[in-house]
């Protein structure tokens, strides 16, 4: 059942990137940092979110093989 | 900038959706299908963004920084959930022509009339608001815009507001004229959806562009930007999320927002009622949350920037995206910032409102409609045209309604976050949906508490509060709590202070609601008409169109004549003979001769009539007609285990052509194996009918010889006997060897297991072909170490020591060789050769029956070709093994290996 | 045709040779033997025969490969090919036919119609 796998990875990806961006991880970065002068936290966020978006792309718009 | 280029602009704007949506829907009606396309789905859904987001996110920002990305980030974490529940829903909703949350709701608890319209007030008492927030943006974006300008004489206020009354009437015809022209929720609105997808371009383009030329014009990049910013007294807290219960905070708005874009009327307007293929959401999965990435993606920097330029200055954080335009003097960037945010505001507006009023028709007025009048009176034309009217008076009401609480209410209530005290209003529906999909016991008496205790908490923590605000009630009353009694603090329930409103109402009332729902559904019971409610909707995806599938039909009954006469007063003459001819063309049956209405048939209107007037109304209209109007319990049951008995059978008929299939594939092998064996002992005849033939023929040549020539001498006469009786020798000597054999093989021959003394045996072969070994002047050397006795069939495995040692002198060039050792319980026996060697690829063929005989660039064996056969078999038989070890030119070795026991 | 037919017997069973050596020069044959494959070819390439009397089955080179020579030879043209096996399968037998025999008798066989079916071969011209 292709559906019922694909399923499974999307939640398992859901799970894994909500841990990534909730307490405790976030503290990593909840902090004064800077990288170029922006604070690391917001490059954290929003890298966390387009890596999330990509992993998301492949898993569920992957043409099947028919 | 002028506020008659701004009107012209803004109606102009106006009237290029109205040329896409009325292109879309003409090329529609010529079968380009625009909305058949995935990228105007997800598109469609980015109308979560409205003006709140566009304008408002930046004031966010500006108080507590990166915060408000948890809004965005929610829903695009929370898409693959979201989206795989909305698989669901919109099933559900396909299956059952549902076209609202409140519908959803009410058909799931049993066509519930009540249900519907509780749900239906909540929406528009927690939406209306929000509504009013974006007409709230637009005019106060024509202020900013035209202030600046040196306007200010007196009348510019109410200029301001003519133009945003202008604007709203001018979006109220956009819905009229675009939204309320099918009332059926199978047809769907294609020109307002591109238009809605082509407005979520226009806002995000709008945006990305003003915020690249803030941070590359007005800044020299994102570097320069916020080495400026470290300057600012924000800036600790753009730079890092602080607060007391921050990440619990943060964690909430998360769930709270993926609830949100589920269950607020116009989400689920565009994913569920618009969705015209389950496939889209393969795509929108991804690129929803992309384009709420990137429209948040220069927020931050643009509250920097306009803290910077005009920190202090008594400038509104929400309006820094119009202002820094200006500050730039760019006309063109301000009027495109602008019309972004007319865009964000005007998209929200437009579904927000289609969606309220199909609630409101549906679900309130409909019921109340149908129950005061008599079918008989209803309209000739049918209902689509009471429908219209019906809808049209909705939206002019709700827009009317938000405009007055925008101008009169608005002004005296804090409006910063109207946005999510709206979320948490409609996140009350989330036990009652999504239990309601999973969980089939969950109860219609559940459903109720859960979402009326929810909204009574969400109202007292969160609309309370600002009603205080507004000095309503007195101030004590947030600070004491009422009467003095601390428990009920509106913003400390139970004492539980130091969290900020929204953390602490979507807390109590999400904990509150959650607990009713199942406590009360375990508490009571399902009426027959919610079980079989529930049936359809958890196991959604088992069955395949209950309306027309006989196993998911209600038997209900009512007369030919009843039912079209409702037809006819409800979808009108034209609907009305349409059904009646697709269902005779199906079902291959004449309507017009039955008495009595097939109970499919009677399925089937009502699901047409579900998604014009809602299904508890349509299940209202159906019961005037249908005699026992209850749904019995025995009924559902029966249905319910008839489904299920068919979903058996076929899983039991499954199981049964599977083993059968197995047993075929059995029967085949064995067959095959048969047949193979068949061949084999063909073959093994032939083969030993050969070997037979040899000496036959000696015989037979030779004893004619005999007798045809008397004079023949003696010596020679002699040599022929001899030859004979040798022949003679062979020849009982190989059929000895066949049965032999033969008794192996078949298991017949059984062992006589006695322990003894393989060097003997070894000796007493050795004795037996001494003359022969002498004969052929071999020499013989034997190497036997540590030999115990043995258990084993003594005869046998002298017969394997005698067929291995005449082997080896038949083909020996100068000696012999036994060896023999004990290894691990093993007792090992090689017998070795000097003669020409095995080659590598025959060293498991020569065990074979007649292995020499059938191969004719082997020397002819002398003996009968059975005897490595016969020796493997027995060894065999004592669980040893046997093998060859020889490489050609260097002598062979063959080796036995018998366990001691 | 004045001289002696001449004969060569090929078997790899030595009483079957025997037998058929004595068979063969009782008639009043010249008798060539032959006990494998390789002895008969060089038989045959030192003098050609009239008739072959040939095994099949025997370790270097089978009695097929050999009628093969023998009909593919120009100088052995004229030279006679009975087959003399212990196989008895229509396929071997048909194979023998195809390969240009002139009999094929099976195993075992009666010395009395062998005699004769040798004779009758002689003359056939």
């Amino acid at each position: 059942m292709p559906l019922e796998r694909k399923g499974q990875k999307l939640i398992f990806a859901s799970t894994v990137f909500a841990i990534a961006i909730s307490y405790p991880l976030l503290t990593i970065v909840n902090k004064k940092l800077e990288w170029f002068h922006i604070p690391v936290l917001y490059i954290y966020l929003f890298g966390v979110w387009l890596f999330f978006i990509i992993a998301i792309a492949f898993i569920a718009d992957r043409k099947s093989n028919k | 900038m002028n506020h008659w280029f701004i009107l012209i602009c803004s109606i102009s704007y106006l009237l290029l959706l109205f040329g896409i949506a009325t292109w879309v829907e003409k090329a529609t009606h010529r079968g380009f299908k625009l909305i058949h396309n995935p990228y105007v789905y997800a598109l469609s859904m980015a109308v979560y963004c409205t003006a709140w987001t566009f304008y408002g996110s930046v004031g966010r920002a500006t108080i507590t920084g990166v915060e408000f990305i948890y809004i965005y980030l929610g829903p695009s974490i929370g898409a693959p959930l979201v989206f795989l529940m909305l698989r669901k829903i919109i099933r559900i909703s396909k299956t059952h022509n549902i076209t609202s949350i409140a519908d959803f709701i009410s058909t799931r608890y049993g066509k519930n009339i009540s249900l519907g319209a509780i749900v239906t007030v909540l929406c528009v008492t927690g939406v209306i608001p929000y509504i009013a927030i974006q007409l709230k943006a637009i005019s106060e974006s024509l202020k900013i815009i035209t202030s600046l300008n040196g306007n200010s004489y007196a009348g510019v206020g109410t200029l301001n507001n003519t133009i945003t009354l202008l604007l709203v009437i001018g979006i109220t015809l956009f819905i009229i004229l675009f939204g309320t022209r099918k009332v059926d929720a199978t047809e769907k609105h294609e020109g307002m959806m591109v238009a809605i997808a082509f407005e979520s371009i226009v806002k995000l383009a709008a945006f990305l562009i003003a915020g690249a030329a803030i941070v590359y014009w007005l800044f020299n990049g994102w570097s320069d930007l916020f080495v400026k910013a470290s300057a600012l007294p924000n800036y600790p807290i753009i730079a890092s999320l602080q607060g007391e219960h921050v990440y619990f905070h943060l964690f909430l708005l998360m769930i709270l927002s993926m609830f949100a874009v589920l269950f607020l009327p116009r989400q689920f307007q565009v994913a569920v009622v618009e969705n015209v293929n389950e496939d889209h959401l393969k795509k929108a999965v991804w690129l929803f949350p992309m384009y709420l990435l990137l429209i948040n993606i220069f927020v931050l920097p643009v509250s920097i920037a306009g803290g910077i330029h005009f920190g202090g200055k008594g400038v509104n954080a929400d309006t820094y995206i119009l202002a820094l335009p200006m500050l730039m003097k760019s006309n063109w960037l301000t009027l495109l910032v602008y019309i972004g945010g007319f865009s964000a505001a005007s998209s929200m507006i437009i579904i927000e409102t289609i969606a309220l009023t199909t609630m409101v028709s549906n679900n309130i007025v409909a019921p109340v409609f149908f129950s005061l009048i008599k079918i008989q009176d209803t309209i000739d034309k049918g209902i689509r045209n009471w429908l219209k009217t019906t809808r049209r008076i909705g939206i002019v009401a709700i827009m009317i309604l938000a405009y007055l609480f925008e101008r009169y209410v608005a002004e005296k209530f804090s409006l910063v976050s109207i946005g999510l005290v709206s979320f948490v209003a409609v996140a009350q529906f989330a036990p009652a949906i999504i239990g309601g999909v999973y969980w089939k016991r969950a109860t219609k008496q559940g459903a109720l508490a859960s979402i009326i205790i929810g909204f009574a908490i969400w109202f007292y923590t969160l609309v309370v509060p600002s009603i205080v605000e507004a000095g309503y009630l007195p101030h004590s009353m947030v600070e004491l709590g009422p009467w003095g009694i601390s428990l009920f603090n509106p913003t400390a329930l139970m004492g539980l202070g130091g969290f900020d409103l929204i953390t602490h109402g979507f807390m109590w009332s999400m904990l509150l609601n959650t607990v009713a729902f199942f406590g009360i559904s375990l508490a009571t019971e399902r009426t027959p008409q919610e079980i079989y409610q529930a049936e359809l909707f958890v196991g959604v995806f088992k069955q395949s169109n209950p309306a027309e599938n006989g196993n998911w039909v209600l038997n209900r009954t009512a007369t030919m004549l009843d039912l079209k006469n409702l037809m006819l007063n409800l979808l009108g003459k034209e609907r009305t003979y349409q059904i009646i001819a697709s269902y005779e063309k199906r079902h291959k049956i004449e309507l017009a001769k039955l008495t009595q209405a097939p109970p499919h048939l009677i399925s089937i209107i009502e699901k047409v009539l579900s998604g014009n007037i809602g299904s508890a109304t349509a299940r209202l209209m159906i019961n005037n007609i249908v005699p026992q109007k209850e749904v019995g319990l025995q009924e559902v049951l029966n249905i319910i285990k008839e489904s299920q008995a068919v979903k058996a059978s076929n899983i039991e008929l499954k199981k049964e052509s599977t083993a059968l299939n197995k047993l075929t594939e059995e029967l085949r092998v064995v067959n095959h194996q048969l047949k193979h064996m068949d061949e084999m002992k063909d073959e093994f005849l032939y083969t030993v009918t050969h070997e037979i033939r040899t000496p036959l023929t000696s015989i037979r040549a030779l004893s004619e010889i005999l007798q045809d020539n008397p004079d023949l001498e003696e010596a020679e006469k002699n040599t022929y006997l001899e030859a004979v009786v040798k022949e003679t020798e062979r020849l009982s000597h190989l059929i000895t060897q066949v049965l032999n054999l033969e008794r192996y093989e078949s298991g017949r021959q059984k062992l006589n297991m006695v322990s003894f003394d393989i060097q003997e045996t070894i000796s007493e072969v050795l004795n037996t072909v001494d003359s022969l070994r002498k004969e052929k002047g071999l020499k013989c050397h034997l190497a036997l170490t540590s030999m115990p006795n043995i258990y084993g069939d003594k005869d046998l495995i002298h017969q394997v020591i005698y067929n291995l040692v005449t082997n080896a002198i038949k083909f020996a060039k100068s000696e012999i060789t036994i060896w023999g050792e004990l290894e691990n319980k093993n007792m090992i026996i090689k017998v070795i050769d000097d003669g020409e060697g095995v080659p590598v690829e025959s060293h498991e063929l020569i065990f074979d029956k007649f292995f020499q005989a059938q191969n004719q660039t082997l020397k002819k064996p002398e003996g009968t070709g059975l005897g490595l056969a016969i020796s493997k078999r027995i060894i065999e038989m004592h669980h040893g093994s046997i093998w060859v070890e020889s490489e050609p030119g260097n002598g062979a070795c063959f080796i036995i290996k018998l366990p001691l026991q | 045709m004045s001289e002696i037919p001449k004969i060569l017997v090929v078997d790899d069973d030595p009483f079957i040779l025997m037998s058929l050596e004595f068979l063969m020069k009782k008639s009043g044959y010249q008798v060539v033997i032959a006990r494998n494959g390789t002895e008969a070819l060089n038989a045959l390439s030192v003098d050609p025969p009239h008739l072959v009397l040939l095994d099949i089955m025997m370790p270097d080179v089978d009695g097929y490969a050999i009628c093969e020579h023998i009909k593919s030879t120009p100088l052995l043209a004229a030279t006679k090919v009975i087959f003399l096996s212990a196989k008895t399968k229509q396929m071997d037998i048909q194979k023998g036919y195809d390969l240009g025999a002139d009999l094929f008798i099976t195993k075992p066989f009666s010395t009395r119609n062998l005699k004769q079916q040798v004779a009758d071969l002689l003359n056939k011209k």
